[in-house]
């Protein structure tokens, strides 16, 4: 049977379903929207509100008010997913869970994309904890948590590694993150007081940041001595990510790829660092000093 | 029995020097050992160097190699001889250990805990004063003459408590424990054994380390420098250095797929 074409037509089976004298939300324009579209996806996203309805009056609403738009930059099976997942959180959670995810289809979008290309945390840890143990010679521990960071004895990743647009890259990205964790504790950041060197700056957490932009610097170059085909897949990915060098940041670089540069060397940059805008590194992560 | 006939096997010598570069004093010692007919027991994890260094001192010192890969089934019997029936007529073979002790040779017993218990009622009278073999079955005691020499290795790493050697047993050897080399020297044998540059070498046994590290942590054991000849040799010949190390280290140190997967990212990192 052909799905409805006007908005008349549509503005009925809404009222139908959406029980608009209940719950008060005006669905003759959400009937404009799907009138627009194309047969196949009125159809399409008639369907979709129909059932959306039967589980839950505002589930529907909302799925009728975004499928239109979603249907312009968005294929039906992703749109089926994020609707499902909706569907699902309620049965699970409850009806808030599944209206936050209906609110933000984009998001949805973001994770799946992630999911699909991410390197996830379960997937690549018992590879990560084996490959640091082998670099480190003992055993640091590996685990998920809210950034990328280690306190010396433990190594933290996100629970999804996707800044790259493949899940090789992905996977090179959380190896190279794992590493230069590693080489903070073996080659010495932690060996300066971080927290005394900021805190005569204007700004300490902007000290900070540019103290741990010039360790990372000094720490690629270590890396580049000790593992040179890891360092080839660093120069490569930064290629991909198209930052521009800044001068005064490669010449910081300079500096601190002399093999006898230590953390003082980058504390010693430091007032020349924080003057400048520090650069966005992939694998940077974050200092979390004691 | 007198007239039984008995077939010794002719043993030869090694002509050609097999390359050892010694680590510590092991060459002095075993010169000294033998000097003074004392039996030599070699410990040590696996590919590090205990068979090349016993082929490198036999050809040093002159004398016929014989090598028994000692495994679960070997007897007293597989290794003193037996009794075969050739055309009709009872001969007597000799077995490695008794062809050695005639011929005044080195008999190497490699990875001694793993032959059956009975393998030591012959080797306890040649590993101490007495210095002969019993062949029970000919009634025969051979005196082992002043060139015999008795040595025997054995993995600490792979002890059990059903494969440990006994104190009766040890305690009847001169011991000396094998290592890796270190990084340099390593890199000097693997460079040599295979003709990859240092540079490679050098970076093989970087390798190496790390999957040392993983000893008892995943691993039972790392990369040996027997594995990194293999790899130099593959490298030499062309393979890729990322893909010689998956063939030639990481399959063959584990099956394990999380722990392969890692190894090989130490390889790719490395080269």
């Amino acid at each position: 049977m052909a799905a409805p074409a006007t908005a008349q037509e549509i503005e009925l089976l809404l009222e139908q379903w959406l029980e608009p004298e209940f719950t008060r939300v005006s669905v003759d324009d959400l009937a404009k929207d799907i009138a627009a579209l194309p047969d196949g996806q009125r159809a399409f996203a008639l369907d979709w509100v129909r059932r959306a309805a039967t589980a839950n009056i505002q589930i529907g609403h909302m799925v009728a008010r975004h499928v239109p738009n979603m249907l312009g930059h968005m294929d039906e099976r992703t749109i089926e997913a994020w609707i499902l997942q909706a569907m699902d959180a309620r049965d699970r959670d409850g009806l808030k869970p599944a209206l936050d995810i209906l609110r933000d289809p984009q998001r949805f979008v973001r994770l799946g994309h992630e999911h699909a290309v991410g390197a996830v945390f379960d997937d690549i840890a018992g590879i990560m904890r084996n490959f640091v143990c082998g670099l480190s010679g003992r055993a640091l521990r590996l685990e998920q948590g809210d950034g990328v960071w280690t306190d010396g004895e433990t190594l933290h990743l996100l629970p999804v590694t996707a800044q790259m647009e493949s899940a090789a890259d992905n996977f090179q990205l959380a190896k190279i993150m794992v590493t230069m964790l590693w080489a903070q504790t073996r080659f010495g950041t932690f060996r300066a007081d971080i927290g005394a060197a900021c805190a005569g700056f204007a700004d300490p957490i902007r000290a900070q940041r540019a103290f741990h932009a010039l360790e990372t610097l000094r720490l690629e170059a270590c890396i580049e001595r000790e593992l040179p085909g890891l360092a080839r897949e660093m120069k490569r990915l930064k290629a991909a990510t198209g930052e521009a060098a800044n001068p005064a940041w490669t010449g910081f670089g300079e500096v601190l790829a002399d093999a006898s540069a230590t953390v003082n060397d980058s504390v010693r940059l430091l007032e020349l660092a924080y003057a400048e805008s520090a650069p966005d590194i992939p694998w940077q992560g974050e200092l979390r000093p004691a | 029995m007198q007239d039984v006939e008995l077939i010794a096997p002719q043993l030869a010598q090694i002509d050609e020097e097999p390359y050892y570069h010694p680590v510590g004093d092991e060459m002095s010692l075993f010169d000294s050992a033998y000097r003074n007919r004392l039996p030599v027991l070699l410990k040590g994890p696996t590919g590090c160097g205990k068979t090349r260094f016993v082929e490198h001192m036999a050809w040093k010192l002159k004398r016929p190699l014989v090598t028994v890969a000692c495994h679960d089934d070997l007897t007293a019997a597989d290794l003193v001889g037996r009794y075969l029936i050739v055309g009709g007529q009872t001969v007597w073979m000799d077995g490695p250990m008794a062809a050695a002790v005639r011929a005044g040779a080195i008999c190497y017993l490699d990875e001694i805990v793993e032959a059956r218990k009975d393998t030591m009622v012959v080797i306890h009278p040649l590993a101490d004063s007495r210095r002969v073999l019993p062949i029970e079955k000919r009634g025969e005691l051979v005196q082992a003459p002043p060139g015999f020499m008795l040595v025997i290795s054995y993995n600490p790493g792979y002890q059990s408590v059903l494969k440990e050697l006994k104190q009766s047993t040890r305690q009847r050897f001169v011991a000396f424990e094998f290592d890796y080399p270190d990084a340099e020297l390593e890199a000097t044998i693997v460079s040599r054994e295979t003709g990859v540059s240092t540079e490679i070498a050098a970076k093989l046994v970087k390798f190496a380390a790390m999957t040392r590290n993983l000893k008892g942590s995943g691993l039972d054991e790392g990369a040996s420098t027997r594995l990194l000849v293999h790899a130099g040799t593959l490298i030499k010949d062309g393979i890729p250095a990322v893909a010689a190390c998956r063939a030639a280290i990481a399959q063959a140190v584990t099956d394990e797929p999380e722990m392969l997967a890692a190894i090989h990212e130490m390889s790719s990192s490395i080269f």
